[in-house]
């Protein structure tokens, strides 16, 4: 086989590499090196830790976070947001009581931990309402809605803006809380707490 | 299980409309891995561990819609990732703390944080990715780290693998001149 034969091999052989393979190369080989001096002096060990039995005791199910949240909520915001949230975990219930909409959990069996059909409802009803935190809210809400009247509810929602936004049409609870969840970012506060 | 037989299983869950027994799985196999993602980000446990809480609840939330054709190993990276970068990016905002103040702090706080276990030479490695941009901090964790491929990364962070290999190239060489004062 001539040179000239072998020249030929070398430009049109089977093989390809990556596009920008040779470009980059030197890159790459620059990265390594400071790459293997930073780990020869500090390794790549993990230095945090968590607190014992962290991962063993971490629930799976969600509704274990909300109390905390809660609490914050009805800290830093006004009493009327308890009252609008409350407000519509009865409609929620109410709903899903009338509609019977598919719960997706009851295709599964009755072994859920979630405990989320609110939720479920909430969500085919209008996606953008912050479904979880709403579910967030219910154990404290739903001892709100115990200890306190219905007709006092809608009092203190209507109290605090000064004018009537809500009455005990089902409806207009319903599209109070919707409008309140497009002037606050409800995500954002929930985050920022 | 490992780790493919689970994300089979998973799918399958899913496939099914059995969501709690997916979702409970998810959670099982990969609140660690999670974990420790979020909290090389977050840096502070408290911190990491409402990532972690708000992670769950979004892959609950949207776990009907997962698309079967993505890995749920990168889905639930993808979103455990922006969920970190969300609550970094508020507190900051709470705070109305300006560049770079936010990671000065983490920085300090890490010294008496009883969740640290580092010794020195950590503490100094930990103070310098801090100095990091954020995005090139993400990549440096993940790489460093973690070892994570740069084509796995590309799907997780939704970025090319080339801009990828580059914010690591940037980010090595400023550690390794930050560490050189050592």
């Amino acid at each position: 086989m001539t040179v000239e034969n072998l020249n030929n091999i070398n430009n049109n052989n089977a093989f390809k590499v990556p596009e920008n393979y040779f470009d980059n190369f030197s890159q790459e080989i620059e990265t390594r090196i400071f790459e293997e001096n930073i780990k020869k002096q500090f390794g790549n060990k993990n230095p945090f830790k968590v607190p014992e039995n962290y991962f063993k005791d971490f629930k799976s199910d969600i509704s274990a976070k909300p109390k905390s949240n809660f609490a914050k909520i009805i800290r830093i915001t006004k009493p009327w947001l308890s009252a609008a949230a409350g407000i519509i975990i009865i409609f929620t219930l109410w709903q899903f009581l009338l509609t019977g909409i598919e719960n997706k959990n009851n295709q599964t069996g009755n072994n859920d931990s979630l405990k989320s059909k609110n939720n479920i409802v909430i969500a085919n009803y209008q996606p953008e309402i912050n479904t979880v935190d709403i579910k967030y809210l219910e154990p404290e809400i739903n001892a709100y809605i115990d200890e306190t009247d219905a007709d006092q509810i809608y009092e203190d929602v209507n109290e605090d803006n000064n004018e009537t936004k809500i009455n005990s049409d089902d409806e207009t609870v319903y599209q109070y809380f919707i409008d309140y969840a497009d002037d606050n970012d409800y995500t954002e506060l929930l985050a920022e707490l | 299980m490992n780790a493919a037989a689970s994300e089979n299983k998973i799918s399958e869950h899913i496939s099914n409309k059995n969501f709690s027994e997916a979702f409970n799985l998810i959670v099982n196999q990969y609140k660690e891995r999670l974990y420790w993602h979020i909290r090389k980000i977050v840096i502070i446990h408290e911190d990491a561990d409402d990532v972690l809480q708000n992670t769950f609840i979004k892959v609950w939330r949207y776990l009907e819609n997962f698309n079967q054709n993505s890995k749920i190993y990168t889905w639930l990276f993808r979103i455990a990732t922006n969920e970190a970068i969300t609550f970094i990016n508020n507190k900051k905002k709470k705070e109305e703390e300006s560049l770079g103040t936010y990671e000065h702090r983490l920085s300090d706080t890490l010294e008496s944080d009883e969740y640290f276990d580092g010794d020195n030479a950590q503490l100094i490695l930990q103070k310098a990715i801090l100095k990091l941009p954020e995005k090139q901090r993400i990549v440096f964790n993940m790489k460093y780290f973690d070892e994570i491929k740069y084509g796995e990364m590309s799907k997780i962070l939704e970025t090319s693998t080339g801009a990828l290999k580059a914010s690591y190239h940037h980010a090595v060489k400023k550690i390794e001149k930050f560490v050189k004062q050592y």
